[in-house]
């Protein structure tokens, strides 16, 4: 299986003037094709800033981070912006789902950005396949406000998968979702990965992180107990 | 109401932690809410406020206008014949008055004073109704034909002129070889209106009988003069129709008659208009008023729009605080008090400044535009301005009470807190946000454009040229020996000659300064062509001292003064005017001139093209003088006074200035519309900025996650500043469209108020604004997401400052 990404003594450090908070220390981690990933651990062990770095939200104080063998270490923003777009779908807690946009249009978004220009006609059959995926190929023209929390966090997903990215990086995806809705996200998630999509979940509960088939645990900034991947082995 | 108040305390509390928030506030509304209040109170005082007069709705201004062969208004001021017989035969005013403004020097004090001199009836006081500080007024013993040379001071002439003594009665003062009694001060309360030249006060007031029109000139019928005013009370039944026909009647018959035998008049005529005397001094003011009020309203709404928008923000960030109180029992109005108390602590400090904002513009329109506006002495923070302050306050309360209703909900309150900031956020709809950007664009391209036109047009006659040079040369106007008596010509030619052989003197003309010119009619003879044009009389110096070129022919000469047939110089306009090829050299004028040469034609400062005009020659006595100097040489007032002494002790001069002064002068009123044009398209860059700046830094902040969102799905930087910039494409389409839309109705209601300023230059002005405008917006709409861009996106999805 081929290496999505790795991870090579990431550290993480905020400063501030009176103090400085070590997020991350020493982080190694590889992730390959198809994999399902967990990253659990209690609230500030930070799981949320690992998953930052890992989807170039943000940028690690030290160590090497490499997608597709590529060094993506050190990028510009918008080298960032375009390896973010073609390489990870990202899922969050809020949704972040625009409320502006239909559903149609959120889901097409990650291809309006992409480097390679789309027709209408190809843009319109890929977000109509991935809504399709999630269950809602009827609600194409819903405004997200009009969605229970459940359906809105199946748009984010379908947006997550629209430009065929490399890894899902997914952000407690049933934090803001009721237990029956949350267990509809992750068996979607589940299913998904099933198909060959490699996923990476940040979750503080044991339940849904047990559904991941690798674990990694983390406490205060450091990997506590992560099973032997190809990468590590 | 004790809650009430502890509210107002603890906004007043608030507003002292937010100083930037307050000050942004108070200096905004108070500056462009003062200026508006200040417009405003002027439109008032010089539109509906009653003249401080008696029966000032009766007070009639009478309008002669002499009708040319054309039947074209050739003049508006009356002969002096006539203006005596309207006075003598008028059968329908309960009182009429004649004033006559001119100036002269006071012989009699040692500092030689110049005073503007009024020479009047003694019903022109009672008119009036003119109150007496010390001694009394015109009566029957100064009537017409009494020759009784007594005077009248004016309070200001009193205190300045004679430091206020209290046995100024009786104390004699002379001028022009005539000795006057003192018998009355007026009052200081005393507002006085001369119709010959609004905005000038009377240092003097003289009988009728002594006013300096030369016996000469008394009895000519068809020469007019702006300085001869009439005014009446005119009887609340006969209305200004019936009048003005009547007087027509009256004083064209009998001018008829007495110009039967000058062919020159042949289908001439006089018209007689009377109208109100407060309508008379708003006339040429209307415009200035209206784009002043105009002007002013615009500011204010940005500026309100402005302070809209920052209240929103504020009031958005103050939901927690307002959820927290709701949560612990505040009632609905508790809420609403809370929001209010903020704003009725502002508003009313900004009122109050505004009011000192306004009495500062009183003083300032008091002080430059008197003699523009001849109403602004009554200018003052009176009842209307007050109630005017006061309507804005109230309008302004219900206008931030109905803001905060529509961002505060108390139920939505409580579902803040429940949500603890993962629901939704209490945001301001999009739909007013539009509303608020849609408005302060559309305002700021008509204030720009307003102005940018104004400025573009006053700037264009400010720097025209001139066609004659200024350096160096001074106008020296001599007084007259006596108001009836002329200048010798031997001792003028002598006064010159001396003048003229100083070491600092390049060049003398015996003529007057380049700006100056009269209305003079003549017959061509060979057509029999009548002409009604603008004249001057020069010496042979005249052209070649202020270097206007002469383009065809020759110059006028000295020695032609002794002869029967004089040569004039027309100018090419005016040669055009008289034959279509320009060939007029030889044509003989009057008889008794002939054209010998035509010049190049100028502009008067001030003005916006040249008009046709001829020069004739000076007589030997003229008393108006233009003195060259030699470069980096002067030749002050005392060396002239030290020549017309040696020369002659009758000599005196009666002004002497540089004829820069007088440019500058005829420029004063262009020079202020071109600052005041530019002060006012900067301030409205920079409300319209902020105001963008602000609402577009607030819409940012809204739509934080979003952007954050977006970016973080691959969005580059290009891709969100595309974003932004286009979602205010729409307001500016539409802001475009409102103005293209108001323009058009504009120019259609006030074709003959703008028609002259309807030119192609004005597209480019419309399109400068625009691109001004859109600058603005595109910057306003990139520096809010500026930081957003800058840094790793989940500063932006965390809500990280």
């Amino acid at each position: 299986m081929n290496e999505i990404l790795k991870l090579e003594q990431i550290t993480k450090v905020f400063e501030t003037e009176e103090l400085e908070t070590h997020a991350l220390s020493g982080i190694s981690l590889s992730i390959h094709q198809g994999e399902y990933v967990s990253i659990s651990g209690p609230s500030g062990c930070g799981k949320s800033t690992l998953l930052s770095i890992m989807g170039l939200l943000d940028f690690a104080t030290s160590g090497k981070y490499f997608i597709e063998g590529h060094d993506v270490t050190s990028l510009t923003l918008n080298q960032a912006a375009k390896v973010r777009n073609e390489k990870i779908g990202f899922i969050f807690q809020s949704f972040n789902l625009i409320d502006e946009l239909s559903v149609f249009d959120n889901v097409a978004l990650p291809l309006r950005y992409h480097s390679q220009k789309f027709s209408n006609q190809e843009i319109e059959q890929r977000v109509l396949a991935r809504l399709e995926q999630v269950g809602l190929s009827h609600r194409i023209s819903h405004k997200p406000n009009q969605l229970s929390g459940g359906q809105q966090q199946r748009v984010a997903i379908a947006r997550a998968l629209v430009a065929n990215p490399s890894i899902l990086l997914v952000d407690e995806p049933t934090g803001n979702l009721d237990s029956k809705a949350g267990d509809q996200v992750m068996d979607l998630l589940e299913e998904l990965n099933k198909q060959g999509t490699t996923i990476c979940m940040v979750t503080h509960d044991p339940r849904y992180a047990d559904m991941a088939r690798i674990k990694v645990q983390l406490l205060d900034g450091k990997v506590l107990h992560a099973p032997l991947t190809k990468a590590t082995a | 109401m004790r809650l009430f108040l502890f509210h107002l305390a603890l906004a007043l509390k608030n507003l002292k932690h937010n100083k930037s928030y307050s000050f942004a506030v108070v200096t905004t509304l108070a500056l462009t809410l003062g200026a508006l209040i200040c417009a405003l109170t002027l439109a008032f005082v010089m539109l509906y406020k009653p003249l401080p007069y008696p029966d000032q709705e009766q007070l009639t201004y009478v309008e002669h206008q002499l009708i040319n062969g054309e039947q074209k208004v050739d003049g508006r001021a009356f002969t002096y014949p006539n203006l005596m017989h309207l006075y003598q035969h008028h059968d329908m005013f309960s009182q009429v008055a004649m004033q006559y403004l001119d100036a002269d020097i006071l012989t009699s004090e040692p500092s030689k004073p110049f005073v503007e001199i009024s020479y009047v009836t003694p019903e022109w006081f009672n008119i009036f109704a003119a109150p007496m500080q010390l001694g009394r007024a015109f009566e029957q013993s100064e009537k017409v034909d009494s020759y009784h040379p007594v005077a009248v001071l004016s309070h200001q002439t009193w205190q300045d002129m004679f430091n206020g003594r209290e046995d100024i009665i009786g104390y004699k003062i002379s001028f022009a070889g005539k000795t006057f009694e003192i018998i009355g001060v007026i009052s200081p309360e005393f507002n006085e209106l001369n119709l010959a030249a609004p905005g000038v006060k009377s240092a003097l007031f003289i009988p009728w009988d002594f006013n300096s029109v030369p016996e000469s000139e008394r009895v000519r019928w068809g020469n007019d003069d702006g300085s001869l005013t009439f005014v009446g009370k005119l009887p609340t039944n006969i209305n200004h129709t019936q009048a003005s026909e009547r007087l027509t009647r009256l004083i064209n018959d009998n001018w008829k008659l007495q110009v039967a035998e000058h062919n020159f008049f042949d289908n001439w005529a006089i018209n007689i208009v009377t109208s109100p005397l407060s309508e008379l001094l708003v006339q040429d003011n209307k415009k200035l008023l209206f784009l002043l009020v105009l002007g002013t309203l615009g500011l204010a709404i940005i500026a309100i729009a402005n302070i809209a928008n920052l209240y929103l923000a504020r009031t958005v960030q103050q939901q927690h605080t307002l959820a927290i109180n709701a949560a612990v029992g505040a009632p609905t109005s508790g809420i609403m008090s809370m929001v209010v108390a903020e704003a009725l602590i502002l508003l009313t400090l900004a009122l109050v400044l505004s009011m000192l904002v306004s009495e500062l513009g009183f003083n300032l329109i008091r002080a430059y535009l008197e003699s523009y506006l001849p109403r602004a002495a009554e200018l003052s923070l009176n009842l209307f301005s007050v109630a005017v302050s006061l309507v804005i306050l109230m309008l302004l309360i219900v206008f931030f009470i109905a803001l905060s209703l529509r961002v505060t909900n108390y139920r939505q309150l409580i579902t803040t807190l429940r949500s603890s900031g993962k629901g939704t956020k209490v945001q301001v709809s999009a739909k007013t946000r539009k509303v608020l950007i849609t408005s302060q664009i559309a305002i700021a391209i008509f204030l720009v454009f307003a102005n940018g036109i104004l400025f573009n047009d006053a700037y264009k006659v400010m720097n025209k040229p001139l066609g004659y040079q200024t350096e160096n040369i001074h106008a020296l106007m001599m007084a007259l020996p006596s108001a009836n008596q002329g200048m010798s010509d031997d001792v003028m030619q002598s006064f010159i000659r001396e003048l003229a052989a100083h070491p600092n003197v390049a060049g003398v003309s015996q003529s007057q300064r380049p700006s100056a010119f009269f209305m003079l009619a003549f017959t061509e003879q060979q057509s029999g062509r009548k002409y009604s044009e603008r004249a001057k009389d020069i010496d042979e110096n005249y052209f070649a001292l202020i270097g206007q070129p002469l383009i065809a022919g020759e110059n006028v000469q000295n020695k032609q003064r002794t002869e029967e047939l004089r040569g004039i110089v027309v100018n090419d306009l005016l040669a055009q005017k008289m034959a279509p090829n320009g060939n007029v050299i030889g044509m003989r004028i009057n008889q008794s001139s002939e054209v010998v040469g035509v010049v190049k034609s100028i502009i008067v400062p001030g003005q916006k093209a040249p008009e046709p005009r001829f020069y004739f020659l000076s007589r030997a006595s003229r008393n108006a003088l233009l003195i060259k100097t030699k470069p980096n040489q002067t030749l002050t007032r005392d060396a002239i006074l030290t020549i017309a002494n040696q020369v002659s002790p009758q000599l005196n001069i009666f002004s002497y200035h540089p004829i820069e002064h007088y440019k500058n002068n005829r420029l004063f009123a262009t020079k202020t519309t071109t600052s005041t044009t530019l002060a006012l398209i900067i301030i409205t860059i920079l409300l319209c900025s902020i105001g963008l700046y602000g609402i577009l830094k607030y819409n940012s902040e809204m739509r934080r996650f979003e952007i954050g969102t977006r970016i973080a799905i691959g969005a580059r930087t290009q891709d969100i500043i595309k974003l932004v910039c286009g979602e205010n494409v729409k307001p500016l389409v539409l802001g475009l469209f409102i103005n293209i839309v108001l323009i058009c109705l504009g120019i259609y209601i006030y074709q003959d108020l703008l028609n002259e300023y309807i030119n192609p230059q004005v597209i480019w002005v419309f399109v400068m604004s625009l691109v001004i405008v859109s600058v603005i917006v595109f910057i306003a709409s990139y520096l809010p997401v500026k930081q957003y861009l800058k840094q790793p996106v989940i500063h932006c999805l965390r809500g990280d400052e």
